[in-house]
């Protein structure tokens, strides 16, 4: 398959923001969204730039409790994001709210991690969400993160394809075939679903040879790719 | 894009990728026992290669293989076909 592009890699990225903010918009806690997402999360002021809410992995990326960034205050600002970031954001972030089209922005940014001397790019995606006060959303992750993931979506998606291309094919299967298909799957033996399922040995047999005409399956590989992709086991 | 965000397939997606990445940080002290050619084994098996067409491409003998299967199902704990296919996705050694 063809590698994401950068502009697919920008769209799931906004793709997320979006879906974070509603879940947040929905009332659910910024403790338990936040937490289940692979970046660094974080909601501040767009007018003050005062830091409201972050999440663990922001914790980890720069080194610093909230709490110990909420005793720190504007210092923190000062020591661990690069002044140029931090201006760059505060030319743009106050007039987002004015704007009739409040896509997230993409942009880096260059934050110091705790006793680091050097700066590291962080990749952030930025939303004025509508929460009161014109709350700002945040996801970042660092670069070398960003590439592994990518190679994950790559992956989810290519099963994604998977999916749509064979379900015609899948859904010719009868609810049994289903339910052996998931047990051969599983490494379950002939004989061991026999037992399981009450019914003959032949009678597995026989599914077993319908599973594979209607897939048109060639290996036990082939099998794989249609239980993980159809649910029937956990990958 | 607007606003409204279809849950569903989108949430699904999302979850298995951060599965997978999680899979791979948690696991990584038990991949990274394994030695190179158990490696390639791995790999090799996750694509759905018999063991013998894994020996004629290494130019080993069946039982070599036999034995390296072995040593990789001790190290990661592993008991089936998913299993493999699992350790490849999370370290990136095939395409689904």
């Amino acid at each position: 398959m063809p590698p994401l592009t950068e502009n697919d890699l920008l769209d799931r990225f906004e793709l997320h923001t979006l879906q974070l903010e509603n879940q947040l918009l929905e009332g659910k806690s910024f403790e338990s969204v936040s937490n289940q997402v692979p970046y660094a999360v974080h909601l501040n002021s767009s007018t003050t730039f005062e830091l409201l809410q972050i999440n663990r992995k922001f914790s980890e990326l720069l080194g610093y409790s909230f709490d110990e960034i909420k005793s720190m205050g504007r210092e923190f600002y000062d020591n661990n994001i690069h002044p140029e970031s931090t201006a760059s954001v505060a030319k743009f972030l106050p007039e987002l709210p004015n704007k009739k089209f409040n896509k997230p922005i993409p942009f880096i940014q260059h934050v110091k991690q705790r006793n680091a001397t050097e700066y590291t790019p962080v990749f952030t995606f930025t939303k004025i969400t509508k929460l009161p006060d014109n709350t700002a959303l945040s996801l970042s992750t660092r670069l070398t993160d960003f590439g592994a993931l990518s190679k994950k979506m790559e992956q989810v998606l290519e099963m994604d394809r998977f999916k749509l291309m064979h379900s015609k094919r899948f859904h010719k299967l009868t609810g049994r075939e289903v339910e052996i298909l998931g047990l051969l799957a599983n490494g379950i033996s002939n004989s061991a679903i026999a037992g399981q399922l009450f019914i003959s040995k032949q009678t597995v047999q026989t599914h077993r040879k319908h599973i594979i005409n209607k897939l048109e399956i060639k290996s036990y590989h082939d099998l794989i790719k249609y239980a993980i992709t159809f649910d029937l086991v956990k990958l | 894009m607007d606003d409204n965000v279809s849950e569903g397939p989108i949430t699904k997606w999302i979850q298995q990728m951060i599965d997978l990445q999680q899979f791979s940080n948690e696991n990584l002290y038990r991949f990274k026992t394994l030695t190179k050619r158990e490696v390639e084994v791995l790999s090799l098996v996750a694509r759905g290669l018999k063991n013998q067409a894994i020996a004629d491409k290494l130019k080993v003998s069946k039982l070599t293989i036999q034995n390296h299967r072995s040593g990789i199902r001790q190290k990661l704990d592993i008991d089936n076909q998913v299993d493999y296919v699992k350790y490849a996705l999370a370290y990136d050694l095939i395409e689904f």
